[in-house]
C-alpha cells in the first residue's frame, strides 16, 4: 500500500524524460533522484541542467512495505523515508534486496533501512574504523564479528531522492560481518577507501510499529536473517550455564546420597537342595526364609541376588515381610547362565546376578521369604547369595532429574543450531 | 553478583530447575524411587502377593 509523498515537501524537480513533478524534502542535499512514473534515474545539481542517468527496465510490484515520504520514529527518533532502491548482487541476480532511504527529520541524518526475505536491518554510519583478520573475524571489546557475506551490488531500480550517485555504488566491494543482532557493512571503492557501517536487526513488529503500518503490509519472513539472533537471545549464556551447573549438582548430590546411604542391612547364602531322586521333573524348589535383620531407617532398599547357575537358571520370587506389621513387599530376580564353545569360538550369556529396587520400605525388623523355581532337567541344588542394602539411591532420580533440568536446554541447543545453521546456510563463508 | 543479577533473564527456569532439584533431593532422602518400582506386592488382608515373573514361568506364589 504505497501512499503519495505529502505535499508540503518543500521542493521539486522535473523528470527530464517524461516531465512528472517529482517532490523533495532534502533541499540542500539531494541532488538524484529517480522517477516513479518513466522509472528514469537521473542528476540535478542545483541550477544546472538535469542529466539522464540510466532507465529501469525493471521494477518490483507495488505494493511497497514503506511509503515515499512516511516518517517512522526508531529509537526514539524521527525519520522520514526519501528514497527507495531495489537492488541484487552483481553475481547472485537472484539474491535481491529493497532499501529505504532516511532522513532525520531535524538533523538531516541518513540511515537506511534494508529488508531481505522480511528481515529487517537499520543501517547508520560509523566513524569507527575496523581491521579484520586474516580468518575474516573483527573483534572488538563486545563483539565477535564472522564474515557473512562479500558482493559488488546492482541497482536494479530506484526512486525518491538521492545525495550521492547510487549507481556509483555499482563498482563497490561490500563486505558483511556480523554478530547478531548486530553487523558490520565495509563499503570498499576503487581506490581501497574503507567506510563502515554499522547495522542492527529488527523485528518486523518494529518497523510495522515505527511507521505505524499493519505487519501484514511488510514482506513475509523467510528463512532466517543474516543478523537475527538465535531463539533464546541474550539469555542463552545464562541458561547453557545455570543448566549446566544444575546438572553438576545432581550428580554431585546423587554421589552423596550413595555415600550416605546403601547401607549393608543383611548379607547370606542359601541353598537350594537338589530334588530328590524320582520326584516329578517341576522347577518349584522348597520356601526358604531368612533369619530377621532390621532396617535402620524408611526409605528405598535394594535385594541384590547372586545364584550359582551354569548353563541353567533360576528365578527367585521373594517377599520382604515386615514382622511387626506384616506388610510385604515382593519382587522376582530371574538369574541365568550360560556358556559354550561353538565355531572354535568360546561365549557366554545371562547374568548370574540381578538387583531389584523396593521404594519407602519403612523402618523396622524384616525377614526375606524365598520362593526358588529351577531348571527341571537340571537336577542338582542351587546355590544363591541375598544382600540387602538400606537407603538404597535410586539412580533413575537421579536420570530423571537430569532429564527434566535439560530438557528445555537441549531443546533451545538445537533450535538455536538448526537457526545458525539455517543463517550460515546463505553464505559463502561459515564459522 | 552480575551473573546472579543476570538470572532474571531466566527465571522462570531457574525456579523450575530450583523446584527440580528440591524434589530430587526430598526422594533421596525418603528413599523415593520416581521412576517405578520393582515392588509388585499388592498388600491385601490375607497376606496373600501376586507377582509377574519376569520370564512367564511364575505367575504367583503363597506365603
Amino acid at each position: 500500500m504505497s501512499q503519495p509523498a505529502p505535499a508540503f515537501a518543500p521542493a521539486a524537480v522535473r523528470c527530464p524524460h517524461c516531465g512528472r513533478e517529482i517532490r523533495y524534502f532534502d533541499v540542500q542535499q539531494s541532488t538524484f533522484f529517480g522517477c516513479p512514473e518513466c522509472h528514469t534515474f537521473f542528476e540535478q545539481a542545483a541550477g544546472g541542467a538535469s542529466k539522464q542517468l540510466r532507465r529501469f527496465k525493471q521494477y518490483p510490484k507495488p505494493p511497497r512495505p514503506l511509503a515515499l515520504g512516511s516518517t517512522g520514529q526508531l529509537a526514539g527518533e524521527t525519520y522520514r523515508v526519501t528514497g527507495y532502491q531495489w537492488r541484487c548482487e552483481a553475481k547472485g541476480p537472484d539474491y535481491r534486496w529493497e532499501e529505504f532511504q532516511l532522513r532525520h527529520e531535524t538533523t538531516g541524518a541518513s540511515r537506511q533501512l534494508a529488508v531481505y526475505q522480511g528481515h529487517w536491518l537499520l543501517i547508520e554510519p560509523t566513524a569507527e574504523q575496523y581491521k579484520p583478520d586474516k580468518e575474516g573475524s573483527i573483534t572488538t571489546t563486545e563483539h565477535n564479528f564472522q564474515l557473512y557475506n562479500r558482493y559488488s551490488p546492482r541497482v536494479l531500480y530506484a526512486e525518491g531522492e538521492f545525495d550521492w550517485n547510487i549507481l556509483a555504488d555499482e563498482s563497490l566491494k561490500i563486505s558483511e560481518y556480523i554478530d547478531p543482532p548486530q553487523m558490520l557493512v565495509r563499503e570498499r571503492n576503487a581506490s581501497k577507501h574503507d567506510t563502515w557501517y554499522l547495522a542492527r536487526h529488527l523485528e518486523p513488529a518494529e518497523v510495522a510499529e515505527a511507521f505505524s503500518v499493519p505487519l501484514t503490509q511488510l514482506p513475509d519472513r523467510n528463512g532466517v536473517g543474516a543478523a537475527q539472533p538465535a531463539p533464546g537471545g541474550t539469555a542463552w549464556p545464562q541458561l547453557r550455564t545455570a543448566a549446566l551447573l544444575m546438572a553438576l549438582l545432581v550428580v554431585l548430590t546423587h554421589v552423596a546420597l550413595m555415600k550416605w546411604g546403601n547401607e549393608t542391612v543383611f548379607n547370606q547364602e542359601f541353598v537350594s537342595p537338589a530334588p530328590a531322586p524320582g520326584a516329578l521333573e517341576v522347577p518349584e524348589r522348597p520356601m526358604q526364609v531368612s533369619p530377621s535383620f532390621t532396617v535402620p531407617g524408611t526409605g528405598a532398599l535394594t535385594v541384590d541376588l547372586w545364584a550359582s547357575v551354569d548353563n541353567s537358571w533360576v528365578e527367585i520370587p521373594y517377599a520382604l515381610v515386615n514382622e511387626q506389621t506384616g506388610q510385604q513387599f515382593a519382587a522376582t530376580s530371574s538369574l541365568e547362565h550360560y556358556s559354550g564353545v561353538e565355531g572354535g569360538e568360546s561365549w557366554q550369556e545371562g547374568n548370574r546376578e540381578a538387583a531389584t529396587l523396593l521404594n519407602q520400605v519403612p523402618a523396622g525388623r524384616y525377614h526375606l521369604n524365598f520362593y526358588p523355581l529351577a531348571d527341571p532337567v537340571k537336577a542338582e541344588q542351587v546355590q544363591f547369595r541375598a544382600t540387602v542394602q538400606a537407603r538404597a539411591t535410586a539412580g533413575s532420580n537421579a536420570v530423571l532429574a537430569l532429564v527434566l533440568l535439560l530438557l528445555y536446554p537441549a531443546y533451545m541447543y538445537f533450535r538455536r543450531a538448526a537457526h545458525e545453521n539455517t543463517r550460515w546456510s546463505n553464505s559463502d563463508f561459515g564459522p | 553478583m552480575d551473573w546472579l543479577r543476570s538470572l532474571w533473564k531466566i527465571r522462570f527456569y531457574a525456579l523450575f530447575a530450583v523446584l527440580v532439584y528440591s524434589g530430587f533431593v526430598w526422594a533421596g532422602l525418603s528413599g523415593l524411587r520416581l521412576l517405578g518400582d520393582d515392588n509388585e506386592a499388592e498388600p491385601n488382608r490375607n497376606g496373600t502377593a501376586r507377582t509377574g515373573g519376569s520370564r512367564g514361568r511364575v505367575m504367583y506364589f503363597h506365603k
